[in-house]
């Protein structure tokens, strides 16, 4: 399991280990069943606090990526087709919003926008 | 109790050997006091041992350490009382061992009285008795003016008694230890000694108990 | 589940200096950062928890237990590292544990072993003849070899290089990893902290100026830097040692969102270190002095 931490990243760090958890899931990195290391394990091997690592997992289980099992830790949940295809289409969606509004805030056109996308997807 | 004895033993290991010089110098150098020189050396290997039992813990810097671990304060205390007897025994053995040896070329020092081992335990009795407790109260740096006082004392006292002796004629010793036997005259001054030291500890005791450190 | 440390109303007088009011507790398998400027008060907490000194008010408990009444109890339960351990230095460090690991009723002579191993303190010198570090290491390694529920640090790595410092927060780290280990870590040098610690407390002059969880305070508070105009914005908003300069200001804020609001387009924000978190409250209380 890949994880990169940024400190000097403006989002918190239980965030990002929830969201690149939450990729690896959503591509089927991480298969259904898989035991994640434990909060305190996995907050050692990151040198990170205990109640960060927590924060991730909580998240990770409250979008039902995950399921806590108490005694044993944290499994990945089982993802059905539907579900992850919702998924994945939110992430898509997010990440173009933030694109949306920053294009709006420069005062970017919506053509020169959807030119920019088309030469995004195209590239490789 | 005996883990913390055999700690200051191992701590001093080292100063064991001025303990064995002192008792074998004595006997030579004081050979004009014949079985008195006992008493003076006794005195002076014990309380100077034990003392520098202390000095050590105040080098250092363990009585923090030694605070934090789960043991009473009381158990610290009490260890070093019963160094007392053990340090006095063991100083009155190794005068035996030397006087013994010795004897054929200084003969006379070999202690055949009771008396004189017992009249020596009760002095660093009262002195470690009067002492330990500033010790323990004040801590051994700022407890060390004391120590010079009461060393003082106790070397003056019988050097002023010697003067007034010899220039007033004869010191006579209180009656009672004239007329009673040797054995008895030891056993009384041995309990005075073991009730000084109880008497002294308990002081001790509480006087740890409220240091702050 | 019971707290492993809760203090609350502590209280200490000195002549010059007194240690009022100070609470907090720590919950089982967490780090907490105890930070502040020297003589803020840390050691002599410390010594309050252990009893080395009386207390004028307040209660200490550890694992549900009083610490002066249940004195022996709760000690078996700690292992401590200060800063400037005293050791008797012609000793070895076997012939000091053995003086040492007797009083412990769960004294794991393996568990030393193994400790010993990981810090890298080979063979059996003479405390006299370990450095700084490998001193600090071995009092760790003897304060984790009792089954010790609570790890209390006084200024461990004061005077120690950043290799040394990573390392023992990765002991730290693997200390709780169990859970049932909390630790208890004060120090002025809060870069130990930043990554690691659970919670922080911060105490100055003898007195808290916050306690949370770590990543709670790095999440919400901000150092806020701007023109005179933002400033002027700001009058009246909670403002933390804020730093005039001929160019202009930064000071620290609890909430940084809110602070953007109201000091409008421009300002700058940025998330503190501990360290600012530390400098910032430090000069607000010399200011309010002032």
């Amino acid at each position: 399991m890949d994880i990169i931490i940024s400190n000097a990243s403006d989002q918190p760090i239980y965030e990002q280990i929830a969201r690149q958890i939450q990729s690896q899931i959503v591509r089927g990195e991480l298969p259904e069943g898989e035991l994640l290391p434990s909060i305190r394990r996995l907050a050692k091997d990151l040198q990170v606090s205990v109640i960060t690592t927590s924060r991730a997992y909580e998240e990770l289980a409250r979008d039902g990526f995950v399921n806590m099992v108490a005694g044993k830790g944290c499994y990945v949940a089982a993802q059905n087709e539907a579900l992850l295809k919702e998924r994945r289409l939110k992430m898509v969606e997010d990440s173009l919003t933030k694109g949306v509004e920053a294009a709006r805030d420069m005062g970017m056109p919506l053509t020169e926008l959807i030119e920019l996308v088309k030469v995004l997807y195209r590239e490789e | 109790m005996l883990g913390l004895m055999k700690r200051d033993l191992l701590v001093q290991r080292k100063r064991l050997w001025v303990m064995a010089v002192y008792c074998l110098l004595g006997p030579i150098l004081f050979r004009s006091m014949g079985q008195a020189a006992l008493v003076v050396v006794m005195v002076a290997v014990a309380y100077m041992m034990l003392l520098t039992a202390f000095a050590y813990d105040d080098k250092y810097k363990v009585d923090g350490t030694f605070a934090s671990l789960p043991i009473k304060r009381e158990s610290l205390v009490v260890a070093r009382y019963l160094e007392i007897p053990v340090l006095s025994v063991t100083a009155l053995l190794l005068y035996m061992l030397v006087t013994g040896l010795i004897s054929p070329w200084i003969p006379g020092m070999f202690p055949t009285e009771v008396l004189l081992p017992v009249a020596a335990f009760l002095v660093v009795s009262l002195m470690s008795g009067l002492y330990l407790p500033i010790i323990y109260r004040y801590g051994y740096v700022k407890a060390r003016i004391f120590n010079m006082v009461i060393f003082l004392a106790f070397a003056l006292i019988p050097t002023a008694g010697l003067i007034l002796g010899n220039a007033g004629g004869e010191i006579t010793p209180p009656s009672w230890i004239a007329n009673v036997s040797e054995g008895t005259a030891a056993a009384v001054l041995f309990a005075a000694a073991i009730v000084i030291l109880f008497v002294s500890c308990l002081i001790s005791i509480r006087m740890y108990e409220k240091r702050q450190f | 589940m019971q707290d492993v440390l809760k203090v609350e109303g502590l209280t200490k007088q000195y002549e010059d200096f007194t240690l009022s009011g100070i609470s907090f507790s720590l919950p089982p398998g967490y780090i907490m950062g105890f930070i502040g400027a020297n003589g803020a008060g840390k050691t002599t907490t410390i010594k309050l928890i252990m009893n080395l000194i009386d207390r004028d008010a307040g209660s200490i408990e550890v694992l549900g237990m009083d610490n002066i009444q249940n004195e022996r109890a709760v000690k078996d339960e700690i292992g401590f590292v200060y800063d400037n351990a005293g050791y008797y230095e012609e000793l070895t460090m076997e012939q000091m544990k053995n003086i040492i690991s007797r009083y412990y009723s769960h004294w794991d002579e393996g568990a030393y072993k193994r400790n010993l191993k990981r810090m890298g303190l080979r063979g059996n010198k003479k405390i006299s003849d370990l450095s700084k570090g490998m001193r600090m290491k071995y009092a760790l390694a003897l304060a984790l070899s009792h089954h010790a529920r609570l790890l209390i640090m006084d200024e461990p790595t004061s005077g120690l290089d950043p290799v040394i410092r990573s390392e023992l927060l990765g002991v730290l780290q693997e200390a709780i990893e169990g859970g049932d280990c909390s630790v208890f870590f004060s120090t002025h040098i809060t870069s130990d902290l930043d990554k690691v610690a659970d919670y922080v407390a911060m105490i100055h002059d003898g007195e808290m100026i916050f306690n949370d969880a770590k990543d709670h305070l790095l999440e919400n508070y901000r150092i806020v830097k701007g023109s005179k105009s933002h400033l002027e914005r700001l009058a009246g908003y909670p403002l933390i040692g804020t730093d005039r300069h001929p160019h202009g200001f930064s000071a620290l804020v609890s909430d940084g969102a809110a602070a953007a609001r109201a000091a409008g387009e421009g300002l700058v924000l940025e998330r503190p270190t501990l360290e600012d978190m530390m400098l910032y409250h430090v000069r607000d209380a010399a200011g309010v002095r002032v």
